[in-house]
């Protein structure tokens, strides 16, 4: 291996695709979608509920029990109700248009058993939600009303009584034998967008080699470039250059992002919540929510101390770990599948040829993904370990694992295999390549493919 | 004299396909070695040995006195047949680029350029795109890649291949240049002409083997009918007498001359002959040796296998 002409090509590869256009918009691009995808939504929610688009929604009552059935909260979740008992439901109807409403619920008179049906009109579909929070308020009306007529002693300190949901906190022992409060759902997220982060990497920086690779090929230029250098060199610099360019385009999203999200953040008026992530990870992250020493601002949050758990929670997350996975995991990942990439681009005269070669390069990627989604609601399943451990889905699976936490030597053994398995590869790939890019003709066949190997 | 490059008993196969059977060259440092063979006879493998590219199975290739290194590309150029350059770079950085690859410093290559590109008048390419230029410019730009860290050896894959006369010509000068400054340059194409006109030796594979080798004009020679043409001004044909050895073959009127073909038992002696022709009272306009055209024995020799 001569590390100086690698050098020379690395720097190469690395100078052209940072220079194209296309790697400059989607550098600049790419993080300010993810944080339109990250704050469009619940920018969306402030801004509808602070221009008062109410949707207003008609309860014709013919039941006569709903009068106080929304009292005190006549506004939820976007939606007033108003409820009225003067027309009929036929009546409500015929006027529809004329109400100005956004739906209209008739509730039928009881029928002896103290049963009541309900039907809703509106001009657009109505949502899941709003069908829930129609049924839910109305039900509880009747159910009550029901439960008093068997005249049992102290029925409405009973009632508030019972209405109960019990409320749910997750706590797993750590390695140290403490508890650590945590939130699945952020677990999940954190899994599931890594490793679709890592499948989006692989994928299309591997073909990026690919293209590379074929570009020389049908230039022709790659003979005067093995004559000076060997084929082995030339595709480990292109791979590792092409690495590069990910890394750096990574870099810049990382610093971008953050750059942004600080100023959305600020701009909303969120940036306490930044403070006190800030306050509590300086703090350590072992201790829960706002025990001791409450920085002026935890005051000021501790009035609602969910938010507050959730914060702390949020701080007890090892985003180092996290982030140091991720990229061993993309890094070997890549090579691993990219050494593929490269031979197959060898084998090839144009891209449109590389299909039948694609698939089985392809097929364990798209496994380790579906994995992915089986793996981050239950990452400690056989299936789950299995892929995890195995070379060409662990990239995948096992970051989706990560952020649940793993034992060490189940890690350690992942990625072991991983760089193993990379450099045979790599190995057979380097004899697949540097056959391929001199033949030109005739579209090879696997048979080919398996030749060239034992050339 | 040295050989600068020395294959020995090389044997290359590709599955059930021998692509080189035992084959021996010895290239002459200084000279102008031809490769010739049809399509498909094995010289671009021989090339590519030659250029470390691929390894034989056996046999051995000598360079320079030791036994050919990966090493030694950085004193070879090659120009393959397939040729191409990245289009869309630029053409002094892609330059570069290659140089830097055969080993040279980025400053070394840029001065050395400089200089190819004013002896080209091609300095107004530096910073256009390959897809710019037309394939003959590209072809030009190719050429000064391979001369440019001054190896010791060129290999010249059809090298005019994409030229058009004028160009070809600057090209060929150059070639001779080159050769006068010490390279050894071993060159290969199907143009027969100019391998009459440059080559100082010459190797012809067919089918894996080496049919012929040596010097081209002992080569035309061996394969000629020991012919001379004799124009000369004359009314009626001239009779010739006193040598037992030469016969008159033909003799009919050419343009405003004669042109008469002898033929020589044995080999010929010019200035005897000339002598010869001289006491016949013949009025010699041009005397030469008919030697077979290159081309000729190419398809003697290529289609006789068959």
């Amino acid at each position: 291996m001569d590390l100086k002409k690698i050098s020379v090509i690395i720097s190469r590869e690395f100078v052209t695709r940072v220079k194209k256009k296309s790697f400059i918009i989607t550098t600049i691009v790419t993080p300010i979608l993810f944080v339109a995808l990250m704050f469009i939504p619940s920018l969306v929610m402030l801004y509808s509920e602070d221009t008062g688009e109410v949707k207003k929604v008609m309860i014709v009552d013919e039941s006569g029990c709903l009068e106080n059935a929304f009292e005190g909260r006549e506004e939820i979740d976007g939606y007033r109700f108003i409820v009225q008992e003067y027309f009929t439901i036929k009546e409500a109807r015929s006027m529809f248009d004329s109400l100005g409403v956004y739906a209209l619920v008739g509730v039928s008179p009881m029928d002896e058993n103290g049963n009541v049906t309900a039907v809703s009109y509106s001009r657009s579909k109505v949502n899941v939600d709003f069908q829930r929070l129609v049924t839910e308020n109305i039900s509880k009306v009747f159910r009550d009303l029901k439960l008093s007529k068997y005249d049992i002693e102290n029925v409405d300190d009973l009632l508030s009584d019972a209405r109960y949901d019990v409320p749910l906190k997750t706590i797993t022992i750590d390695d140290e034998g403490k508890d650590k409060v945590d939130i699945v759902e952020i677990y999940m997220a954190i899994s599931y967008v890594a490793t679709f982060l890592i499948y989006i990497f692989i994928f299309s920086f591997g073909s990026m080699v690919m293209r590379g690779v074929i570009e020389e090929k049908t230039n022709r230029i790659v003979e005067v470039i093995i004559s000076s250098v060997r084929p082995v060199e030339l595709m480990l610099g292109k791979i590792i250059g092409v690495a590069s360019v990910a890394i750096t385009q990574c870099c810049i999203w990382v610093v971008f992002i953050g750059i942004i999200v600080f100023g959305v953040k600020s701009f909303i008026g969120f940036d306490q919540v930044q403070e006190v992530l800030a306050a509590q990870q300086a703090a350590g992250t072992e201790q829960v929510v706002g025990m001791e020493s409450l920085s002026s601002i935890q005051q000021e949050l501790a009035g609602d101390p969910e938010m507050m758990e959730i914060i702390g929670m949020i701080g007890d997350i090892n985003f180092g770990f996290i982030f140091l996975s991720f990229v061993l995991y993309f890094i070997l990942g890549y090579l691993l599948y990219s050494s593929m990439f490269a031979a197959i681009g060898s084998a090839v005269e144009n891209e449109t040829d590389t299909n039948q070669f694609m698939m089985p390069v392809t097929i364990p990627l798209i496994v380790g993904l579906v994995m992915m989604m089986h793996t981050f609601n239950y990452p400690d399943s056989s299936l789950s370990f299995w892929g995890s451990i195995i070379p060409f889905t662990s990239p995948m699976v096992m970051m989706a694992r990560v952020p649940f936490g793993v034992p060490m030597w189940e890690y350690a053994l992942s990625l072991g295999l991983l760089a193993v398995t990379f450099l045979g590869i790599t190995w057979l790939s380097a004899k697949i390549y540097r056959t391929g890019i001199l033949m030109y003709g005739k579209k090879p066949s696997w048979k080919d493919l398996w030749k060239w190997i034992k050339y | 004299m040295n050989n600068i490059i020395s294959c020995k008993n090389v044997v290359k196969r590709f599955g059930s396909h021998t692509a080189l059977n035992s084959v021996n060259v010895d290239v002459p440092e200084g000279k102008i070695y031809g490769l010739l063979g049809p399509n498909g006879a094995g010289k671009t493998t021989l090339i590519r040995i030659i250029n470390h590219i691929t390894v034989p199975d056996s046999g051995e290739v000598v360079f320079n006195g030791h036994p050919l290194t990966s090493k030694d590309v950085l004193d070879i150029g090659y120009l393959p047949e397939e040729r191409g350059l990245y289009k869309k770079m630029k053409v002094g950085e892609q330059a570069i680029y290659l140089a830097r690859l055969k080993g040279m410093s980025r400053n070394d290559a840029m001065e050395e350029l400089k200089k190819w590109f004013v002896e080209f008048g091609i300095q107004s390419w530096w910073n256009r795109k390959v897809e710019e230029l037309s394939k003959g410019m590209a072809q030009k730009v190719q050429f000064i890649i391979t001369v440019l860290h001054k190896p010791s050896l060129l290999i010249l894959d059809e090298p005019f291949s994409g030229f058009d006369p004028v160009n070809a010509q600057i090209v060929r000068n150059q070639i001779l240049k080159l050769k006068e400054n010490g390279s050894t340059i071993i060159l290969s194409t199907h143009n027969m002409e100019s391998v009459e006109e440059l080559c100082d030796n010459i190797t012809l594979i067919n089918k894996s083997n080496v049919v012929i080798q040596g010097s081209v004009d002992e080569i035309r020679r061996e394969y000629g009918n020991n012919h001379v043409e004799v124009l000369y001004r004359s009314q009626s044909p001239a009779a010739i007498s006193g040598n037992g050895q030469v016969s008159v073959i033909s003799d009919e009127e050419y343009k405003s001359v004669r042109r008469m073909v002898l033929g020589v038992d044995g080999k010929i002696v010019s200035s005897e002959l000339l002598g010869l022709l001289v006491s016949n009272n013949i009025d010699v306009v041009s005397y030469r040796e008919l030697m077979p055209r290159m081309n000729d024995i190419f398809i003697k020799l290529v289609t006789q296998g068959k």
